[in-house]
């Protein structure tokens, strides 16, 4: 057992993820085309999870409905219901289904907007409460963050191009440019070095350990 | 209570109702759009590239978001859609998220339905939608290197019997990749644009496009539009003012609002320390 749930995982890994690395580099046919193969494997397996993901959500509400967890039994019935009957409708009239789509957007498309839009009125009572010039870093911030707020406005640009052109845009291609560099190039090395130690299996944490 | 500390501490129901009455204000007044004269030069750079292809050439167009982000990408992948389909180009569309063949379907694509009876556009000779592609990074290395990998369209026709994929083997045959979205970018920068060397242009939130300079300049980013004021510029260039151009004036203001509490929060903090508070 101990082989199926750690060894032979970390052996796949490593050999199927250097295969992947070595395809990028060496060209020869047979390779390309157990990649291609992989790569598609990998998406299929990707689709799979939408399938345990159902399960799952269904299994925890089933849980909160069949215990009678107070204000929320009821809730897990709704979802189960609403959740089974989209799938079921998509499965036998398909996704393209007029009813199907109307479905969508009027019960899941606008909550979506909705969940998007209410934090810009969060972020209107936080700037105001927490952006304050407490110190010298925070000052900083706080004026590359108004510069840019005012000279992107739409009517900004429109009345005073320069305050853009000058300002915003230096902030944005010189500081700014800067620092992203430097996040993404670390970032890239980190996962450069976690991606070695995944397929040399050094890097454990992704395998169950027994019992788990 | 001091003047300083009252302007601290103003209730939250004020600062969310004076951005919504401002905005509806300006939407609803009638006052014209203010828009820049000029638009932005990375805007400019993707008008220029698309005002260069023709009938001969494929664009793929990936609609990798979902309903909570489409107000900032669509007014972009519209103008932009537009514009691909008064030059004549052959669109693909698919996404990596399940709600893409919706999200296309029935956001963008109906939107240019005017410019396609226009322009005498067919379904599977110009365009073609291939809906939802699993597996998301792995999912666009296989479309970037088999064209072919769903295998069927959105209405289950299959790919051999769409005469514009005939030809089209991999990402090579196609002249651009356009992405309305922000977080999927970096997929099909390494896929499409890094193994194949197909230039992209992203259609991103207003957020994240701090990011993509420094991509424009390593070069694995041919160029991007910026959320919502992006797509107004779009459509400024193209001559066509929607759903952006409308919505600009009331973006100024929620802009300027939440701007205008900032420096009133720093007012009430400077204000109440040089008096002696706290």
């Amino acid at each position: 057992m101990s082989f199926l749930r750690r060894e032979l995982p970390f052996f796949l890994t490593g050999i199927i993820g250097g295969l992947v690395i070595l395809e990028y580099y060496v060209e020869f046919a047979p390779l390309s085309t157990f990649v291609v193969m992989a790569t598609d494997w990998t998406a299929t397996i990707f689709s799979m999870a939408f399938i345990l993901g159902l399960v799952a959500l269904c299994k925890y509400n089933y849980g909160q409905f069949s215990k009678r967890t107070p204000k929320l039994w009821y809730m897990g019935a709704w979802v189960i219901i609403l959740t089974l009957f989209t799938f079921f409708f998509g499965i036998i009239m398909g996704t393209t289904h007029q009813i199907y789509e109307w479905i969508y957007w009027n019960l899941s498309g606008n909550l979506a907007v909705i969940n998007s839009v209410i934090p810009a009125f969060f972020l209107t009572t936080a700037s105001y409460r927490a952006f304050r010039a407490r110190s010298v870093e925070a000052t900083l911030m706080l004026v590359a963050a108004l510069v840019i707020l005012i000279s992107y406005a739409p009517l900004s640009i429109f009345l005073w191009p320069g305050l853009k052109a000058n300002y915003g845009d230096w902030l944005v291609s010189v500081p700014n440019t800067g620092m992203v560099r430097g996040i993404t190039i670390g970032a890239s090395v980190g996962a450069v070095c976690l991606g070695f130690r995944v397929l040399l299996g050094k890097e454990k944490a992704f395998a169950l350990e027994e019992g788990e | 209570m001091s003047i300083w500390k009252k302007l601290g501490s103003i209730p939250n129901i004020y600062m969310y109702a004076l951005p919504v009455l401002l905005c509806a204000l300006v939407f609803f007044s009638g006052i014209p759009p203010m828009l820049p004269k000029e638009p932005s030069p990375w805007i400019q750079k993707c008008y220029d590239f698309i005002d260069t292809l023709g009938p001969d050439d494929v664009v793929l167009m990936w609609h990798d978001n979902s309903p909570a982000y489409y107000i900032s990408h669509m007014p972009a992948g519209i103008a932009i859609l537009d514009h691909l389909t008064q030059r004549g180009v052959k669109v693909i569309h698919a996404g990596l998220y399940p709600d893409s063949s919706i999200m296309s379907k029935m956001f963008v694509i109906p939107k240019v339905e005017g410019t396609m009876r226009e322009y005498g556009y067919t379904y599977g000779e110009d365009w073609v939608n291939f809906g939802f592609i699993g597996g998301r990074e792995t999912g666009a290395a296989s479309m970037y290197d088999n064209l072919w990998y769903k295998g069927r369209d959105i209405y289950g026709t299959p790919v051999e019997e769409i005469p514009m994929m005939t030809n089209l083997k991999t990402a090579e045959d196609l002249s651009l990749i356009v992405v309305l979205t922000a977080p999927t970018q970096s997929y099909h920068r390494r896929q499409g644009v890094m193994k194949y060397g197909t230039p992209l242009i992203v259609c991103g939130l207003a957020g994240a496009a701090a990011w993509y300079p420094v991509y424009v300049q390593a070069g694995t980013m041919f160029s991007y539009t910026h959320g919502w004021p992006g797509g107004a510029e779009y459509e400024l260039l193209l001559g066509k003012p929607g759903l952006a151009t409308a919505g600009a004036n009331s973006l100024s203001v929620l802009w300027y609002c939440i701007a205008f509490f900032i420096i009133l929060g720093n007012i009430s903090y400077f204000g109440e320390k040089f008096s002696g508070g706290s």
